[in-house]
């Protein structure tokens, strides 16, 4: 049963962009609210994560609302079922409409572990090269990016749904995740030393409750 | 949080737009193959025979030629078209563009309030101190963020382009509201 809170903000942020919650709502087969706000771990700026399954419209730009659209048909596509979102919306979802039979058939595929890793080592491959040039706020920012997508590959490579980013920063900071840990899993991706350097400062441990200070993301 | 419009001097807007032309345009036209005069297919085209050959009227010999140069053509449009890293690029590197430009107007103090920043701001955030957030500039911002937003950690060469097109309005609007240098 989703939280009538929940389903009163969608109302809320939908109405103040000049939309109703039935125009959103009613023509969609699904309506799956995820990410933080879905386990209740958001912080006050969170955006609404939506995932809308058939909506009248490939695109909704709606403030303070993160929205995914979806046809029915893509819902049964291997790359969906595979994919990291779907895992995490199967976990953690909680459906406003619909009931995601597509949800049982998810199984995290090594191409969403695979498309991580690209991620993390393109974000670090190239750090060297504008790190000096970036303001220490965006130092910040890719510290917390990196550390969190590197806890996201581990999850992602034992098949575990990714939780909310939330739930990444509590465990980064209460220790449940080792940052000799996460070096590791960053020793397995290809990277050249000065690569491995950034993600040495990324997983310094020094960097613990950087996450409770500050959100590099406003969609985190 | 609603964001007002402040009132910001011509010369500050004028400096943004600059910061924007040479660190935004300027690293994505380093980076990625965007920007330049879209000669690159008239160029093609024009290496080619125009007209009808003269004196060889084998019109069999000439449509089988025909044939096999279509063919051919088909197969390298073909290969090309599965080139993918022709096509994709890696998002890491246009966050890295825009943030460097945005280190830049946070270093000059361009932006009220955002001297010393505690949360790495936007563009479009930047943008809506600026000028307020239902100003056409900071829509404009909007789309150039989503056109870069990219899909699966790739931005496509296309969305590339437009974004490059979108970014080079909003410098040329910046130079207007800020009153052109002269010299």
């Amino acid at each position: 049963m989703v939280d009538v809170h929940i389903k009163n903000r969608l109302r809320d942020l939908l109405s103040a962009s000049g939309m109703t919650y039935e125009d959103v709502v009613d023509p969609s087969t699904e309506v799956v609210i995820f990410g933080s706000r879905a386990v209740d771990m958001h912080r006050p700026d969170s955006d609404l994560d939506v995932l809308l399954v058939d909506a009248k419209t490939d695109r909704l730009r709606v403030a303070g609302v993160d929205c995914v659209i979806l046809r029915s048909e893509e819902l049964a596509s291997s790359l969906w079922l595979g994919s990291e979102l779907a895992s995490h919306i199967a976990e953690y979802g909680q459906w406003i409409k619909g009931f995601g039979s597509w949800r049982h058939q998810v199984r995290i595929s090594d191409r969403a572990a695979m498309r991580k890793q690209a991620r993390i080592a393109g974000l670090l491959m190239r750090a060297p090269k504008w790190w000096s040039k970036l303001h220490p706020v965006f130092h910040t920012k890719y510290k917390l990016t990196i550390r969190r997508e590197l806890q996201r590959l581990d999850l992602l490579r034992r098949k575990i749904p990714v939780p909310p980013t939330h739930t990444l920063d509590s465990d980064w900071d209460q220790h449940r995740t080792a940052s000799d840990y996460l070096l590791m899993v960053a020793a397995t991706l290809p990277l050249n030393s000065p690569a491995f350097h950034v993600a040495k400062i990324c997983v310094d441990s020094s960097n613990r409750c950087l996450s409770a200070r500050c959100s590099s993301n406003p969609t985190d | 949080m609603s964001l007002k419009k402040r009132r910001v001097n011509k010369e500050k807007i004028r400096r943004v737009g600059e910061i924007l032309d040479e660190f935004l345009i300027g690293n994505f036209e380093s980076e990625f193959p965007v920007g330049g005069p879209s000669e690159k297919h008239g160029a093609a085209e024009s290496a080619f025979p125009v007209g009808e050959p003269l004196g060889e009227p084998r019109e069999v010999a000439e449509q089988e030629r025909d044939d096999v140069e279509k063919q051919q053509a088909d197969e390298e449009a073909e290969d090309e078209a599965y080139d993918e890293t022709k096509y994709y690029f890696d998002l890491a590197d246009v966050e890295y563009c825009v943030d460097v430009a945005i280190t830049e107007i946070i270093n000059e103090n361009l932006v009220p309030g955002y001297d010393n920043p505690q949360k790495s701001p936007t563009l479009s955030k930047i943008f809506q101190i600026l000028f307020g957030e239902e100003d056409a500039l900071t829509k404009q911002v909007d789309e150039f963020e989503e056109l870069i937003s990219g899909y699966e950690d790739n931005v496509h060469i296309d969305d590339l382009q437009e974004a490059h097109k979108v970014m080079s309005e909003i410098i040329k609007e910046l130079e207007d509201r800020g009153g052109k240098q002269s010299g």
